[in-house]
């Protein structure tokens, strides 16, 4: 603090010749709070990592905060860590503080000796009042005003904390997605720059819709070779979706064959025959009009084993790979194997509940040796029974997930290494960084979700996953964010995901493709866009929650312990330690930790060396520099940096970069002065003219400021601009924003500390609060 | 004034929440508050096919396009930014007349990229068209942070009516560049640039102001990097861009003339190498140096600082699969310089001429050189085209025959009517 030193000649005398003087050395902190701190921080980061990996894996899934994922399981394992780390941890060093503090029993070694005890319990009465009523000062009878103006600093620390509070949940709350959609009414296309609608009034026109798109029919090699019109089973037109790969080229069509019928319409269209199932592959005749409730299971069976003999008559050989999937089973179990067989080829076998048919078993062995079948479903849709009857034919592996939603995901995301069998899509960290497309669908309607399958037959071709309405299904949207690619050089580089998202709004919502749309897009590795969580955010977004958990601890066992403290100080603390977190805990620590103390004219002072002088100086203001500083830069870019441009070589100053500084310095500056520096100067001093007490103090603080900002400035341009690559100067919304604040402020601090070692040598500071 | 200690609470309750409630004040008029949304109440549209009225997508193409030019432009800011929350809308929207092509190519080049991150739409002199005013509506742009927090640019000269409208009407915070004069307004805009960026870019696109459409690939190459772009008038280079090649750091920039000797003559090279390295993407026709530019990349060394540098990299450089194209009638000049946003965010891929929306064949040969390769399910790439343009600007053939250049499974030996014998000699 500025200002005269009270009685220099003991103090310096005493530290001359290494001697303690007559005051008290007091621990502050014993064993019990470090080992109740050390050890719930322990016990909650492993359960929170344990957690965090579990969402971060995919075996645990929580709503709207699926972006975590982006980054990797990392990203989430480390959050998880430190939120419950930290919990957990402060939980323990709060206890052991009370404990130590003489309210609990337990470690004799940080409690206070006789005297402080007693001077503890006179003043346990006035304790009960809140704690700014307790300094030192108080004797004295005060005005309104001068009462006001002796906790302006602590009312400024409390209105910093809220409005750092409030700036980090401004950017969690972007993160999740907030603000209201706009009225879309006057859109010329539903389509996004990743995302493709195709839909329909009705599922017959989205038939046609798929179709058309899937099947321009401008030349000959992108028309189907013939449709194939089904009667209205899911079974049998799930079983002709390995048709449509490749080299077999047919399109499917559910619906009647007659004139002024969809299969007919889109067959003229498209210029190519219809067939029924019989025409083209042999086995029974159906009526269009047969429907799942009239064809047996085993006649479904049947015909997929009739089918898949006849594709595997081609030159492309006998088949070693199956899917099977149950025909007694809701349809949404084996949906996702359709956009699979229209991409591969690989034939569909059906079993029923009770038994394998014999259609199928006819199927599985005509390869001549043991073929690898992927049984699609958990136990709740393929029985157990059934997969042990499966496993004397050949090799069985199953995909399952618990419900229909997870299922698909789990089938998007399966890849045999053996077979090669699966879309292989583990996010963007698997070992490939190949495109990775997908196909929604709602799923109520199997016509339009088998349908889609033509999308997966060449191009952005993809596995199929369900959606509801309104909101992507937590595994859905942890499963699109786990596709968002990461570019390291240019986001030209790819690869690229895209989403075709196929159904009426009443079946899919714009909301929900437009979310699926903004997951997708291609983003800077080290950043990941606005939302998404990179490994840097991640670390910064950890570094703040234990800051904050810092401050916590500090602000209860400074009030706990060190009464004596000047409650300006002990803010000053606090709102260091939202900024430099375990280090301000030992600085803290260090600062007061068997620290001999004395009494003078009131005031309590510590005597440290010169170097913890210096830190106790440093912390005393730089706490409220610097978080004001950068909350100043949050307040002006709500409201947008200022700009000059002009011609010529000094066009920087009118820069954004450059004014924000200097309005960020500017703001900081007059804060400090008005609302912290002059009122604890006042207090320290004992000057009542506030006046008096902002002149006397304003030189060293505008130096002091000044020294801080020539270290924190640079870095602040050099992270914002040469660091971070590709222009991503972040925004108030950005963790980034945060990141690189506080990689400024960490060299503000090693810049402004030989300052003001310099500053204590010749008496100008004190550092003995 | 007399005080006990207990009566010492109240006043100091007061107090605290005197200032605490001037600094909610002061942050909620700053911030917009946040609300979370999970079913919003949206009606559904009329009509599904009423907005794309013909098959809009292929397989690996997709057709964005609108009855008039203002529509077309919405359209293209449609599929970009979705609308649904705070995070999918761009920080700002360019204004720009549609009948001014440089200063059209001009703010796209400028004004698109990070952090403003603006999409183009286009007005008339002195009128606001129902389509741009309801995109603006709809676009909602929250503010660019690095200028004050403007939401609406305006550039060349647009009459204060439009603007009043926008401010009015629509209640955003507006900044208008009113120079009527293309050239000097590049030099305003980089001047503009430059504060925001804090930097000049090296990098700087020469154009032939005589044959505008020459430059169009290098404005989706700015809207997706952000580097210069500046005019040179038949055989001279005019005093702004002179100027503002010399504010370049150093004075050392990085010139890229779009076309040959024809368009930019070497008289003008030769001048231009007084402010920097001068190189040309050496096109005959704007479809050429389309093609040629997509394949163009000039990278190395722009400054070094001992134990820091910093590097040059200007041109796509495309010459493999997995990346996608923008395609667009090479007469549609206002759909060229609105899709440019497609290579800002999405697919950013370069933009490829259509002389008469017909493929020409040195066109065809490169899709077919970046073709992707047929792989597995888990290990395939796939290039993207946009079609900018109504059937009648990129027929639907056309589309079929990009899809196909562009799909990794069919034979593009088979050529249809729509591409071109010319330049088969090259």
């Amino acid at each position: 603090m500025p200002g005269k030193a009270t009685d220099p000649t003991s103090m310096a005398e005493h530290e001359r010749t290494g001697t303690n003087p007559p005051g008290r050395t007091d621990p502050i902190v014993g064993r019990t709070t470090a080992v109740r701190a050390l050890a719930g921080f322990i016990t909650g980061a492993v359960t929170g990592t344990a957690l965090g990996a579990a969402f971060g894996f995919g075996a645990v899934t929580v709503p709207r905060i699926e972006f975590l994922v982006a980054g990797g399981a990392g990203v989430p394992a480390t959050l998880g860590a430190i939120i419950l780390g930290t919990l957990v941890g402060l939980t323990g060093a709060l206890s052991g503080t009370h404990a130590e503090s003489g309210h609990g029993t337990h470690d004799p070694s940080a409690r206070d000796s006789p005297e402080r005890e007693s001077a503890r319990d006179e003043s346990a009465e006035t304790r009960s009042q809140p704690p700014h009523s307790e300094a030192s000062g108080d004797s004295k009878d005060e005005g309104v005003l001068a009462a006001t103006l002796r906790h302006l600093p602590i009312y400024g620390s409390v209105a910093a904390a809220v409005l750092m509070g409030y700036t980090l949940a401004l950017i969690a709350a972007r993160a999740v997605g907030s603000g209201a959609p706009s009225d879309q009414a006057n859109r010329m296309t539903w389509n996004e720059k990743n995302a493709t609608r195709i839909g329909g009034a009705s599922a017959g026109s989205i038939q046609e819709a798929v179709l058309a798109t899937a099947y321009p029919a401008t030349r000959p090699d992108n028309r189907p070779r013939a449709m194939i019109a089904t009667p209205d089973d899911w079974r049998l037109a799930l079983a002709v979706t390995p048709l449509i790969a490749r080299p077999h080229d047919f399109a499917l069509v559910v619906g009647a064959r007659d004139a002024g019928g969809i299969a007919s319409a889109v067959a003229t269209r498209l210029g190519v025959p219809v067939r029924s199932l019989a025409e083209t592959a042999g086995g029974p005749a159906f009526d269009q009009d047969d429907s799942t409730a009239n064809i047996a299971a085993s006649t479904a069976a049947g015909i997929a084993a009739t089918l898949e003999s006849y594709t595997a008559s081609s030159p492309a050989s006998s088949h070693a790979i199956f899917m099977v999937v149950n025909a007694d089973a809701d349809p949404r179990w084996a949906l996702p194997a359709g956009a699979y067989a229209a991409r591969t080829g690989t034939p569909i076998l059906f079993v029923t509940d009770d038994s394998v048919p014999a259609p199928t078993i006819d199927a599985l062995r005509r390869i001549g040796r043991r073929p690898d079948i992927y049984l699609i479903g958990p136990e709740q849709a393929v029985s157990n029974a059934i997969a042990e009857r499966l496993r004397e034919l050949g090799r069985v592996v199953r995909i399952a997930g618990s419900d229909y939603v997870s299922n698909a995901v789990r089938f998007a995301e399966f890849y045999d290494e053996q077979t090669q069998f699966g879309w292989g899509h583990t996010g963007r960290n698997a070992h490939r960084f190949a495109s990775s497309n997908t196909i929604l669908v709602s799923g109520d309607d199997w016509h339009t979700a088998v349908s889609a399958a033509h999308l997966a037959h060449r191009g952005k071709a993809g596995p199929l996953l369900f959606t509801a309405r309104d909101q992507l299904p937590a595994p859905v949207a942890y499963y699109l964010w786990r596709q968002r690619p990461a570019f390291a050089d240019t986001p030209a580089e790819g690869p690229f995901s895209h989403v075709w998202v196929v159904g009426t709004f009443d079946e899919i919502s714009y909301p929900v493709q437009a979310r699926a749309d903004y997951a997708l897009e291609i983003e800077q590795y080290m950043t990941l866009g606005d939302s998404a969580t990179s490994g840097l955010e991640a670390l910064a977004i950890a570094w703040i929650i234990l800051s904050i958990g810092s401050a916590i601890w500090l602000l209860v066992h400074a009030h706990l312990r060190l009464p004596e403290v000047m409650p300006a100080m002990r803010a000053a603390w606090a709102i260091f330690a939202l900024l430099f977190g375990p280090i301000a805990v030992w600085l803290y620590i260090a600062s007061y930790h068997r620290r001999p103390r004395m009494e003078h004219g009131g005031m309590t002072m510590w005597q440290r060396s010169t170097w913890g002088r210096t830190v106790s100086a440093t912390v005393m203001m730089f706490g409220f520099d610097m978080l004001l500083m950068v909350l100043a830069v949050f307040l002006l870019a709500y409201r947008g940096f200022p700009i000059a441009p002009f011609s010529g070589p000094l066009f920087g100053i009118g820069t954004a970069m450059l004014l924000m500084m200097v309005g960020m310095y500017l703001i900081a500056l007059l804060a400090m002065l008005l609302v912290f520096h002059t009122p604890m100067t006042m207090e320290a001093n004992g000057i009542s003219s506030y006046w008096r007490a902002l002149l006397a103090g304003a030189p060293v603080m505008i130096a002091t400021m000044t020294v801080e900002s020539i270290g924190m400035m640079p870095t602040m341009w050099w992270a914002q601009m040469s660091f971070l690559p590709g222009m991503q100067m972040p925004t108030d919304d950005d963790v980034t924003m945060w990141a690189t604040l506080l990689m400024s402020v960490a060299v503000a601090f090693v810049v402004v500390l030989p300052f003001n070692y310099w500053m204590v040598k010749r008496g100008t500071k004190q550092g003995t609060m | 004034m007399q005080s006990p200690r207990r009566r010492r609470p109240p006043v100091s309750g007061i107090s605290l929440g005197l200032f605490l409630a001037a600094i909610a004040a002061l942050t909620l008029g700053l911030i917009d508050f946040p609300r979370l949304h999970s079913a919003p109440a949206l009606r559904p549209p009329a009509s599904q096919a009423a907005a794309d009225r013909w098959p809009a997508a292929t397989p690996n193409t997709v057709r964005l396009s609108g009855p008039n030019v203002y529509a077309a432009a919405t359209a293209i800011t449609q599929a970009t930014y979705g609308a649904t929350q705070h995070e999918d809308r761009p920080h700002a929207v360019t204004l720009v007349r549609a009948d001014r092509e440089a200063d059209a190519m001009l703010a796209a080049s400028r004004i698109t990229h990070f952090p403003v991150n603006s999409p183009t739409l286009y007005v008339d002199a002195d009128r606001l068209p129902d389509e741009t005013e309801a995109e603006l509506r709809r676009l909602g742009p929250d503010g660019n942070t690095y200028d004050s927090g403007v939401q609406v640019y305006l550039v060349g000269p647009i009459s204060r009516k439009v603007e009043e409208e926008v401010r009015r009407k629509l209640g955003y915070k507006t900044r208008a560049f009113r120079t009527a004069d293309p050239i000097p307004l590049s030099e305003e805009l980089d001047d503009w640039a430059a504060a925001v960026h804090a930097d000049h870019p090296d990098e700087v696109a020469i154009v032939q102001y005589e044959r505008l459409d020459s430059g169009l690939p290098s404005v989706a190459w700015n809207a997706h990097m952000g580097d210069g772009l500046l005019f040179v008038v038949g055989d001279s280079v005019p005093e702004p861009t002179r100027r503002a090649l010399s504010h370049r750091f150093a004075g050392e920039a990085f010139l890229y003339l779009f076309g040959d000797s024809s368009i930019i003559s070497n008289r003008v090279a030769r001048e231009l190498s007084r402010y920097g390295q001068v190189q040309r993407i050496p096109g005959r026709d704007p479809a050429e140096i389309s093609i040629l530019f997509a394949q163009y990349r000039d990278f190395g060394l722009d400054q070094g600082y001992w134990i820091t540098y910093r590097a040059r990299d200007f041109g796509w450089g495309i010459t493999e699969a997995g990346h996608n194209f923008t395609f667009v009638n090479l007469d549609d000049w206002q759909q060229a310089v609105a899709g440019a946003l497609l290579s800002h965010m999405g697919k950013h891929g370069p933009m490829l001429l259509l002389p008469d929306g017909r493929i020409p064949e040195a066109m065809r040969r490169y899709l077919e050189s970046v073709r992707p390769a047929l792989g597995s399910p888990s290990d395939q790439l796939t290039n993207h085209g946009w079609i900018l343009g109504g059937t009648d600007r990129i027929s639907y053939v056309t589309q079929g025959d990009i899809d196909a250049l562009l799909d990794a499974s069919l034979d593009s030996s088979f050529t249809t009517a729509t591409t071109t014998a010319a330049g088969a000699a090259r």
